[in-house]
């Protein structure tokens, strides 16, 4: 006897970035973000009977559709990690020098681009991107004196003559 | 006929408005403290100084984290008594002293330590002098002594931090001289050597103000010399990555590199990283130049490492009581033995490792002179503290010993305490290859 086996494609989700563009992404793969998790939980998402085409598309607004393409790859890439021990991640020492080689060249991009990611991260509540992107953001910020930060970063001095000699002054028993 | 590509163009106006964009200012508070959460000490204060909004930040930051407590500020009177220092520093918890200027004196710091022995409420203690002759002598006066901190305010659970503001070092002759003329009593630290010289760089001030000899000794060839050499010039943050690139399992940090109180702050952080790193590493030495940094940080910080061996490196500064201090935690002491210690100088310091609670412990001696040792073992009563030898088959033994290792000489003491005696006794093995 032959038995018909039944194939299941993967589950498919719908995102829509701020600018109309929608994505489709496997379940498994955008569970990765909390929000949409949430979502689609809330929403009775997952409910089989539903096609894709029918499928409401989840709006995120505040992500535009070039960051979003680059959050679902982050996501494809890390569908296999081990779910996040929030406590554990708490208690650990934090270090910029683990960020993984694959994160490591996904996030050599233009600063404006690893900002909006961060935002997406932040937004869609993905913790391991939104730390790997910290991470990255800190080590751009090691070693550098406040005014090469400024520099890098294009932030505007805002501090006034003296307070600006007060900070000096407060720091300058730890200048070498 | 030139041709223009329109994307290098446009990718090059974009980028510019992309700088023109403050991207930072976008991030919510909470990202940049994750940011930030991610930073080294040095590197968020250098964040703290990039404006108001990040300075805002990382104090909140440091104020929850408890870590780095922002420092209630207190100006202290110009005259100053016992009751006006209570008064100013009861129930605060963590103070930065500032004096008004020209306040400071001996009869301050004497009032001062009274205070905090009476005030056990206080935590941690920053204190600021500024620029007189007399504070400085101050902070001179309380760094020397740093080492006695925590008999002295029993009350104080984190580390006092007493420094300088480097703007009263000036090349003022005036000033040398009246400095001078207050420190005749003082030995001067390497530190503080270090620092007149570096801020007085045209002021002779080796002939008339006592010096510690070290600071002429040549550098001695100890430790790893490459590393050494590469410390020396480098942040302690590529230090931390340097460091974690060694795989060997033994770390040697030391030669002459003389840790000042915050590069051993430094050194204690990026050795803490390190241990993350690598999990463990194997021998851990520390030279410690200047007495003042004999106190509960580095205690603390070599036993928070739990390096399979850590050696305090110590080679002139190290007196009975500071060895024991030492030894009483469990922490080898390598005492390189020069010609600046006598033998004299020697048997004073192993007379005070006679205390029982001490000889559970182990001390290894190494020196280049033979003779030394030599004369160490024919006065016995240095090594033996009961007079006697015995020989195995004791029933009592503790395993504590002394090893004494020399390339033609080698002497291992292996003390024991009779119970029945109640008195130490020790087992001798000598080598002598000539």
């Amino acid at each position: 006897f032959l038995f018909p086996i039944k194939m299941t494609s993967p589950r498919m989700i719908k995102l829509t970035s701020n600018d109309d563009k929608t994505f489709e992404v496997e379940r498994d793969v955008i569970k990765q973000s909390v929000t949409v998790n949430t979502l689609i939980t809330d929403l009775n998402m997952d409910d089989e009977d539903v096609s894709v085409e029918n499928q409401m598309a989840i709006p995120l607004p505040n992500v535009d559709a070039a960051t979003l393409e680059m959050v679902i790859t982050w996501c494809k890439q890390h569908r296999e990690d081990p779910p996040r021990n929030e406590e554990e991640e708490e208690k650990k020492e934090k270090r910029t020098d683990d960020i993984p080689e694959w994160d490591k060249t996904f996030l050599d991009v233009e600063q404006s681009v690893l900002f909006a990611l961060i935002l997406a991260a932040n937004y869609m509540d993905i913790k391991g991107l939104l730390d790997n992107c910290c991470k990255t953001v800190a080590n751009m910020i090691k070693g550098k004196t406040p005014d090469e930060i400024r520099k890098h970063f294009n932030i505007k001095n805002d501090f006034t003559p003296e307070e600006e000699e007060q900070i000096r002054k407060e720091n300058a028993w730890c200048e070498d | 006929r030139m041709s223009v590509n329109s994307d290098d163009f446009l990718s090059d106006e974009l980028q510019q408005i992309q700088l023109d964009v403050p991207l930072f200012d976008n991030l919510p508070n909470e990202i940049i403290k994750n940011i930030v959460s991610n930073l080294d000490f040095i590197d968020r204060i250098n964040v703290k100084s990039v404006d108001r909004r990040l300075n805002q930040l990382v104090e909140k930051m440091e104020e929850s984290r408890g870590a780095m407590k922002t420092f209630k500020e207190v100006i202290l009177p110009n005259s100053l008594t016992s009751d006006s220092f209570r008064a100013h520093l009861m129930g605060k918890k963590h103070v930065i002293a500032k004096a008004e200027k020209g306040s400071w004196g001996t009869y301050d710091v004497v009032a001062l330590y009274q205070v905090m022995r009476l005030e056990n409420s206080l935590e941690s203690l920053k204190l600021t002098v500024s620029d007189t002759v007399a504070q400085w002598v101050v902070w001179y006066y309380l760094q020397s002594r740093t080492s006695a901190i925590p008999t002295i305010f029993p009350g104080l659970k984190e580390e006092i931090n007493i420094y300088p503001d480097p703007s009263f070092f000036k090349n003022d002759t005036a000033f040398l001289q009246t400095f001078i003329s207050l420190s005749s009593n003082c030995t001067l630290t390497e530190t503080a050597y270090d620092i007149i010289i570096e801020r007085c760089p045209l002021a002779d001030i080796s002939s008339s103000v006592p010096v510690s000899t070290s600071n002429l000794m040549p550098p001695k060839p100890l430790g790893m010399v490459e590393l050494r050499n590469r410390l020396e010039n480098m942040r302690w943050n590529s230090f931390t990555s340097e460091c974690a690139l060694d795989d060997e399992g033994i770390l040697i940090l030391g030669g002459v590199l003389y840790h000042r109180l915050w590069d051993l702050i430094h050194l204690i952080d990026a050795l803490k990283r390190m241990k993350i790193m690598k999990q463990h590493f194997g021998e851990l030495r520390l030279t410690i130049s200047d007495s003042s940094l004999f106190d509960m940080q580095v205690f603390n910080a070599v036993k928070e490492l739990n390096a399979r061996r850590v050696i305090i490196d110590c080679p002139e500064l190290i007196d009975g009581p500071s060895l024991r201090e030492f030894l009483n935690r469990n922490l080898e002491v390598f005492i390189p033995l020069s010609h600046k210690i006598s033998a004299e100088e020697l048997i004073e310091m192993c007379m005070a490792i006679r205390d029982r609670s001490v000889l559970a412990q182990s001390l290894t001696l190494i020196n280049d002179n033979p003779q030394t040792w030599l004369d160490l073992v024919c006065s016995r009563a240095v090594f033996l503290p009961s007079e006697r030898l015995v020989g195995p088959g004791l029933d009592h033994f503790d395993g504590s010993s002394f090893s004494i290792i020399n390339g033609s000489f080698s002497l291992k003491v292996d003390n024991f305490y009779d119970f029945e005696s109640e008195k130490c006794l020790c087992k001798v093995h000598a080598t002598v290859d000539q």
